[in-house]
């Protein structure tokens, strides 16, 4: 029979049906009380602080210095060992975690900014009954976007804009967008007719404010999780550019190293394609409990009970 | 302004929507709607879903614009107004939304959503708007401290009350109360009766006070128009439509409402249900359920007729019914 | 009574709320005849709905702990049964319908395939068998054209053909007991005045006992034998409707009354507010639950729970749980 098994408590006992249920700090304390959640947010911040020390210029300095012989193994000198070129294994990790949080922030925020304005833009000027040219053109976009290729328009991108060291950043934000787009679009076509929106275009509020102040903000859970996706997404997409050759320029990151790393495998030496990997395999899970937490406690209607 | 002016008048107000984009269905969502509503007065709109109420209210705060007939603020078309005097209108009518969970934005604090309307009107100095903000959190019977609470934080009745305060802020003549189909408690029910009778006594705000319950329209309303798929079927003084209502639906549906009297007997069951306002039946659009339907009411739509001899406008007593066709 | 067929002794569910635990169904009990319809009123938050989904085993054990002394239904006591046998009572002799159908029914599957697949499974019929029963229901509810609606989808229909469909689906065993939350609250007057009767009628046919759970007095006076109300958990007052809404000697009760709007011919009686706010769950008081907006309470309410007392002595059907009752000089019955 067709019973709804799952009846849960807020469709039975509404939240908010009593004199005051207070929900004060709610997104900290409830992070408090995610003990994976902490266990990410403590392996990001670890991250997180090892790329400001390269950026400060304190840590994996000399991540292109070739002092050591090939294939050297774990030394004093060389915690970690040294590739084929004789560079620093450590080093070279270390600085990449700068390279993994560049184009994570550039990109998880530029595609999360774009696909929400975009978005939002759409779900706004779609009529229930029938579209409008911003909506149409907006989702035109998203299709033909959608439809290419991924790693073929990278690479397109790429050879457009050729020595361009942003060239990866463009084709990903480009890209990423358009999930975040789509998502927050339908969520705007739900928002847009409730109550505290229709009264503030009752009283005459220009549409880029409503949109700003009231429409926006409630999509927050949404583009917090678009974010986060995205930053993974653009780690792990740097990852294989950079092996294909198509990725990071003058610099070094996880991906280049795991390129490299091909050659020594086959002969034997596995310590570069390891330390790269773990890196990876640690900032990502580290980012995933996090962002996971996070939409937890940011979902306004778990606020309470 | 003259007392014997209409404070809102809606002319043969029509809106159509276009149904699924580029296929040439229309929906005719309000189909002909014509009233006034006097400064001080309550106006209750009675009408089932799918009766055009809430379309209607859209189309008089110009949130979907009406496709032909007009609305008049203070005898001026609200369609023609352009800069200040569109400023002005909108600061003297006000929404208010009585679905509790979606008339407040979730993210923002009372305090937040009571200042913005002032903000954008330029009311008052800005540190004082804060000061206004509490005199109409007082008005309602809210405490101060509600200013820094977020909309999840307060119980059903305080989340009406600050929607309420929220359209008082700003000082209008008109309000239209937008009643939400979700059930409220009779208890907080009672409270915002009386909450509404004491600003229209003591501020002299006139609502447009929309409900599909005639029980507490009969507490509020001076006059009352009556919905049924777009068109306004029957509109009268209060007093006259519970005493002697003229149109078949008008009397079914006071004789639906269950009375908290089991002596009273089981209500009179009208049969069928509300046909799709895509197709609407030819004639008169409610012959297809009404007791009395005879031949000419599935031809003929009826025009509003005047039913009693009263010459001033105020109190006159329309129906579309051709039981009173003479 | 010797007819029970459903009883119910001490029920309690305890929630983790934002504030703490909360005791939100505090030691409720009653009964329930063939056929009989019985009101649970209260206001939201009064404990009414979770009522409901305890007694359907719907309460899971991590977010609410529910216990009783007893919940009978026919000679089952359900307390003791295990989790497959439970399912296997649930649909077939103890059935449920909600406020609002659309979310119950599933979007992909028709009318008649929701309808049969209920009754193939609890009636054990084969696939013809179980369609011509189900159109049979369908035209039991009062749905004329019951073929065309086999064919439809739950979106293709009307709130209220919704609801009867519903109504269909979990009264085709014919259970002993149908438990109805809100069932006519989304939908429009002229609607619920026909859903009521269907619902009422069926129930009398079938013998099944009805609990059905509303906030709205005016659907329980036209619709219900007997009433309880509620409020924070604890039933106040039992009785048949006419004692009621004749002789309410609660002082909840007779405020509720008094705030519900009735239509009148001549000029409106204004409703009448209950002063004060319904107390959080996990903040309730000693005593009396409504002492603190009661005007006739004294220290004894505000200490002392009162217990449910009989009004019309050894009958026992006019039950309130009140230490200052409103005397009524002539009593109904």
């Amino acid at each position: 029979m067709k019973t709804p098994q799952a009846l849960t408590l807020s469709r039975v006992f509404p939240a908010n049906a009593f004199e005051s249920d207070k929900g004060r700090g709610r997104v900290w304390s409830k992070l408090r009380r995610d003990k994976a959640g902490l266990l990410g947010l403590v392996i990001v911040t670890v991250f997180l602080l090892l790329s400001l020390g390269v950026l400060f210029g304190w840590l994996g300095q000399g991540w292109s210095i070739a002092d050591g012989g090939r294939w050297e193994p774990m030394s004093v000198n060389h915690w970690l060992g040294t590739n084929l070129l004789g560079q620093d294994i450590f080093q070279r990790a270390v600085f990449s975690t700068r390279t993994a949080f560049e184009i994570g922030l550039a990109v998880s925020l530029l595609s999360t900014l774009l696909g929400a304005l975009l978005g939002a833009l759409a779900g706004w000027y779609n009529t229930k009954l029938g579209g409008n040219w911003v909506d149409g053109s907006i989702l035109w976009l998203m299709g033909v976007l959608d439809s290419i290729p991924f790693y073929l328009f990278v690479a397109a991108v790429a050879y457009a804009l050729q020595g361009w060291p942003w060239a990866m950043h463009v084709a990903m934000i480009v890209t990423f967008w358009t999930t975040t787009g789509r998502l927050v679009r339908a969520e705007v076509m739900r928002i847009k007719s409730r109550g505290f929106v229709l009264s503030s275009r009752a009283i005459g509020l220009p549409v880029p404010v409503i949109l700003i102040r009231h429409v926006l903000p409630n999509t927050l859970h949404i583009l917090l999780v678009q974010a986060s996706m995205a930053f993974v997404a653009a780690i792990k997409t740097e990852v294989i550019l950079s092996f294909l050759g198509l990725g990071v320029q003058d610099s070094v990151s996880w991906g280049m190293m795991l390129a490299e790393s091909t050659q020594e495998v086959l002969a034997g030496h596995f310590n570069n394609f390891l330390t790269a990997s773990f890196m990876l395999f640690i900032l990502l899970l580290g980012f995933n409990l996090l962002a996971d937490a996070l939409q937890d406690a940011f979902d306004p209607r778990q606020a309470s009970l | 302004m003259q007392t014997d002016s209409a404070l809102l008048s809606v002319r043969e107000l029509v809106v159509r929507y276009r149904v699924n984009g580029s296929r040439r269905e229309l929906l005719t969502a309000v189909n002909g709607v014509s009233f006034d509503i006097h400064a001080g007065s309550i106006f209750g709109l009675v009408g089932e879903s799918g009766s055009g109420k809430t379309s209607l209210a859209h189309s008089i705060m110009q949130l979907t614009l009406p496709t032909s007939g007009e609305v008049q603020f203070h005898g001026k078309n609200l369609a023609h107004m352009k800069g200040s005097d569109l400023k002005k209108m909108r600061r003297n009518i006000q929404l208010a939304f009585q679905d509790p969970l979606a008339s407040l934005s979730p993210r923002r604090s009372i305090q937040q959503s009571l200042i913005e309307p002032l903000d954008h009107f330029r009311i008052d100095a800005p540190e004082q708007r804060r000061a206004r903000a509490c005199r109409a959190l007082e008005t309602v019977g809210l405490e101060a401290d509600v200013l820094l609470r977020f909309p999840h934080e307060l119980s059903g009745g305080q989340r009406q009350r600050v929607a309420l305060a929220r359209a008082l802020v700003t000082e209008p003549e008109l309000i239209i109360a937008d009643e939400s189909v979700s059930s409220m408690d009779v208890s907080v029910q009672a409270r915002i009766i009386e909450l509404i009778l004491n600003l229209r006594q003591q501020l002299g705000i006139a609502f447009l006070f929309i409900a599909h319950d005639l029980a507490v329209i009969q507490q509020l309303a001076d006059h009352v128009g009556v919905m049924y798929l777009g068109k306004m079927i029957e509109i009268a003084p209060a007093d006259r439509l519970f005493r002697q209502a003229a149109h078949p639906y008008t009397r079914a549906l006071l004789e639906a409402v269950p009375v908290p009297d089991p002596a009273h007997g089981k209500p009179v069951a009208l049969q069928g249900e509300v046909p799709s306002a895509l197709t609407p039946p030819a004639g008169c659009v409610f012959h297809t359920r009404c007791p009395r339907v005879e031949d000419r009411c599935r031809v003929l739509d009826p025009l509003s007729n005047q039913i009693n001899e009263s010459g001033e406008k105020r109190t006159s007593h329309h129906v579309k019914c051709h039981l009173w066709n003479p | 009574m010797s007819d029970c067929i459903f009883s119910v002794r001490n029920l309690s569910v305890t929630l983790q709320t934002g504030l703490g635990l909360a005791r939100v169904v505090d030691k409720i009990s009653f009964s329930l005849q063939g056929g009989e319809i019985l009101g649970l009123v209260g206001e939201s938050g009064c404990g009414k709905s979770i009522t409901a989904a305890a007694l359907m085993g719907l309460v899971l054990s991590p977010q609410g702990l529910v216990t009783a002394d007893q919940i009978k239904l026919g000679d089952k006591n359900l307390t003791q049964l295990d989790e497959a046998s439970l399912r296997r009572v649930r649909g077939s002799e103890i059935s449920m319908i909600f406020q609002e159908p659309l979310t119950a029914l599933d979007p992909v599957f028709s009318v008649g395939s929701h309808l049969s697949t209920v009754i193939r499974r609890h009636r054990g019929e084969n696939r013809r068998q179980a369609l011509r029963s189900s159109v049979d229901m369908l035209e039991r509810v009062g749905m004329a054209d019951a073929d065309r609606i086999m064919q439809s989808y739950p979106h293709q229909l009307s709130g209220g053909m919704r609801q009867r469909v519903m109504i269909a689906m979990a009264m085709a065993c014919r259970p002993k007991v149908l438990i109805a939350d809100e069932p006519t609250t989304a939908l429009d007057v002229t609607t619920q005045a026909q859903v009521l009767t269907q619902l009422s009628e069926l129930g009398q046919s079938f013998g099944t006992a009805i609990l059905l759970i509303t906030h709205d007095l005016g659907v329980v006076a036209q619709a219900c034998d007997r009433a309880l109300i509620m409020y924070c958990g604890r039933i106040v007052e039992e009785a048949p409707v006419k004692a009621l809404f004749g002789a309410p000697t609660h002082p909840y009760t007779a405020g509720l009354l008094a705030a519900v709007p009735r239509i009148s011919t001549g000029r409106a009686q204004r409703v009448q507010a209950i002063p004060g706010l319904v107390p959080h769950p996990a903040a309730l008081s000693d005593g009396c639950h409504f002492a603190n907006r009661c005007q006739r309470a004294d220290t004894r309410c505000r200490t002392l729970i009162p217990n449910m007392r009989s009004v019309d002595g050894p009958t026992n059907s006019h039950l309130h749980a009140c230490h200052h009752p409103l005397e009524h000089s002539c009593h109904a019955d």
